[in-house]
């Protein structure tokens, strides 16, 4: 209560422009960010996300990474923070076990760790803050694919490798809204066919089941490596098929520009970073301890810590995928 | 004593054309999958014949380094490399012309070629062990952030013209992509059979004290081979950014095992000397038609693509072998050893 009170005032000095003296909740805390690789596009955006959210909240911040993207160079980067007192570190991880030593050292120290985007293993963290659950991203992309083709008609999944665990269990997911919800009734499920994340396999993969299926109305295609080959198969063979799917904005430009994907999702990385920052500072000061039932409130979200699985490792949700339209993605052409 | 000579007349033929037993294999090929896919060659003919199309370019410059008795597992590595440079090029707005795209990578592709050849052929390391040496070098150059800021390809890299060049054009009901591959096709035959230099690289193969003694420059037939190679390795890099329009580092990681396939399965012999462009079409033909066969079975099979890639090729060889020692065995016999 009193951490919502804090933030509706200080939600309110910023709308009124006010620099206050007050005090904002992050004032003198100073965090460290590690990513996976220095000048990466993706974490430059999730960068900007924990600079906005510095300015609300009046933390300081580093952010480095790995030249080469290692774990060593990244160990390096952690150490070094350690060194300097960091009151928290906001982390994504190339490995998610090769930091779980330096992580751990580090919150004996009584720093707070909060991993971001690529999880370092518990209990190596405080908190994980992840994109979106498997299950949110299953019902999202069925649901726009159901839009596309109007609810009706002959529908298919190309994935990544019949083994991959993420394709899997989003695919799950998608199976189980189209047994138990109404609406998708009028659609037909044909299945799902692998591309194994290769551009060539995906292409034939779709090319066989445009050819099959002359009724085919839409693909879900829930791996960046394949949807654009997808895509292409379907220019390529002047078939009016929907294609939607987890893809990077500049390789769908073209598509969504010529209709053959209504919108296509993926992450956020700026409200990643957001996000992680504010569960830190909320972290630091005490608010939460990470623990499962936890609320961070950070700008528009309002979410609550979920337990991962039954190890203990608790893991918070933004649920809210990024999307790509004829409006939106010029946007993050040069970002994803 | 007629059926004698007869059997004697089909043995030297089968001897002679090693591809007709593997035509032979193709069409029953193409019946067991016609009576599972009701249709299925009025349906597929084109996508087959596309799909094969980059395949078969390499497979040419393939033919030509396993003639010398030399091999090149580097062409998909600089088919990447070659995609990756053009394509940024082109985004950057320093190559706009279609025609340009085309001769810039098959020099790129020669040049690579020519430091496999140099070093395989002058340098007497195992062409196996340079190629794969220029194939990690060439594919870790791709994410050139250092030097174009270049990651990967996309669509929107590409100008309209060049992005539906080769599958928006048609001449005679085939789009310009298949016509590329029947050209480089050709020329390679022609080439082959009928020129000088092209029964050198049977001669190196085949053997090389001998082809020396009568006045062949193997290390120079040996570098071209490569530089053939290389070209034919770049040109299909073009071919894939204009059909695909997508290239990235891990392009088409692997396919080279293919290529080497498509010769394989088309008689061609590992050992340098022997082989002929007629048989790897066919092999071509094969390895596509299974790419694009197999998914067509119904939902659920992709698996098993692989699996029947490596049946066929082990029977191929085998095939190979049986008439090898045919052969032998009647050179033998009319030598009354």
């Amino acid at each position: 209560m009193k951490k919502t009170l804090a933030l509706v005032l200080v939600a309110l000095f910023l709308v009124a422009g006010v620099a206050m003296a007050e005090a904002k909740p992050g004032d003198g805390l100073y965090i460290g960010v590690v990513y996976k690789q220095s000048g990466n596009a993706y974490f430059q955006a999730s960068v900007e996300g924990i600079q906005k959210a510095a300015d609300e909240l009046g933390f300081t911040f580093e952010h480095d990474g790995p030249d080469d993207g290692s774990n060593d160079g990244a160990i390096r980067i952690i150490e070094n923070y350690i060194t300097k007192g960091v009151d928290a570190l906001i982390i994504s991880a190339n490995d998610p076990d090769a930091l779980v030593d330096v992580c751990t050292q580090a919150m004996e120290e009584g720093i707070k760790v909060i991993s971001y985007d690529a999880e370092v293993s518990y209990p190596g963290r405080d908190l994980d803050v992840q994109p979106s659950s498997a299950k949110n991203i299953g019902l999202t992309l069925l649901e726009s694919i159901a839009k596309s083709v109007d609810y009706e008609g002959q529908i298919a999944i190309v994935s990544a490798m019949a083994t991959a665990p993420n394709q899997n269990l989003w695919i799950s997911f998608i199976e189980e809204e189209l047994e138990a919800n109404e609406a998708y009734a009028n659609l037909e499920y044909l299945g799902v066919v692998y591309g194994d994340d290769e551009y060539q396999k995906s292409f034939d993969e779709t090319q066989a089941l445009l050819n099959q299926y002359p009724d085919l109305k839409g693909l879900i295609v829930p791996t960046t490596v394949g949807a654009p080959a997808v895509a292409k198969c379907i220019q390529d063979a002047g078939r009016d098929v929907k294609v939607t799917g987890l893809t990077l904005a500049s390789d769908m430009k073209t598509f969504i520009d010529a209709g053959i994907c209504d919108e296509t999702f993926l992450w956020n990385p700026i409200d990643l970073g957001y996000v992680a920052s504010y569960a830190a500072v909320s972290l630091i000061n005490g608010d939460i301890t990470g623990a499962v039932g936890d609320a961070v409130n950070a700008g528009d979200y309002a979410l609550t810590v979920e337990a991962k699985d039954d190890s203990g490792a608790t893991i918070l949700y933004l649920n809210k995928l990024n999307v790509f339209n004829t409006d939106t993605v010029n946007d993050w052409v040069d970002i994803l | 004593m007629q059926t004698k000579k007869e059997r004697k007349a089909l043995y030297a033929l089968l001897i002679e054309h090693r591809e007709i037993p593997l035509l032979a294999v193709l069409a029953l090929l193409l019946v067991a999958i016609s009576i599972r896919v009701p249709g299925y060659i009025p349906k597929s003919y084109m996508n087959v014949l596309k799909n094969g199309s980059i395949n078969m370019v390499m497979a040419c410059g393939m033919l030509c380094v396993l003639l010398v008795g030399s091999i090149d597992i580097s062409i998909t590595a600089i088919l990447a490399f070659v995609g990756c440079v053009a394509g940024k090029l082109m985004g950057l707005g320093i190559v706009q012309a279609t025609w340009l795209m085309f001769v810039l990578g098959v020099v790129i592709g020669a040049a690579i070629g020519a430091v496999n050849g140099v070093l395989a052929s002058y340098g007497r390391v195992i062409a196996i062990i340079v190629t794969l040496g220029t194939s990690y070098i060439v594919r870790a150059l791709i994410p050139m952030e250092w030097l174009m800021g270049m990651n990967k390809i996309n669509p929107t890299d590409l100008t309209n013209d060049f992005a539906f060049f080769l599958t928006g054009n048609q001449f005679l009901g085939l789009p310009l992509l298949v016509w590329m591959a029947v050209a480089v096709t050709v020329i390679t035959g022609v080439f082959l059979k009928y020129t000088c230099t092209g029964r050198n690289l049977y001669a190196v193969g085949s053997n090389a004290e001998a082809a020396q003694m009568r006045g062949v420059p193997i290390n120079r037939v040996k570098v071209l081979a490569h530089v053939i190679c290389g070209a034919t390795a770049g040109l299909a890099g073009i071919m894939w950014l204009s059909f695909y329009n997508a290239v990235e580092k891990s392009t088409a990681n692997g396919n080279e095992m293919f290529t080497i396939a498509a010769c394989v399965l088309g008689g061609v012999s590992v050992t340098g000397g022997y082989g002929k462009i007629t048989g790897v079409v066919i092999g071509a033909v094969m390895i596509a038609l299974i790419d694009n066969a197999i998914p067509m079975l119904g939902i659920g099979n992709s698996m098993i693509t692989e699996f029947v890639k490596g049946i066929l090729l082990l029977f191929a060889i085998l095939l190979n072998v049986i008439l090898q020692r045919m052969a032998n065995r009647r050179d033998l016999a009319r030598r009354n050893i």
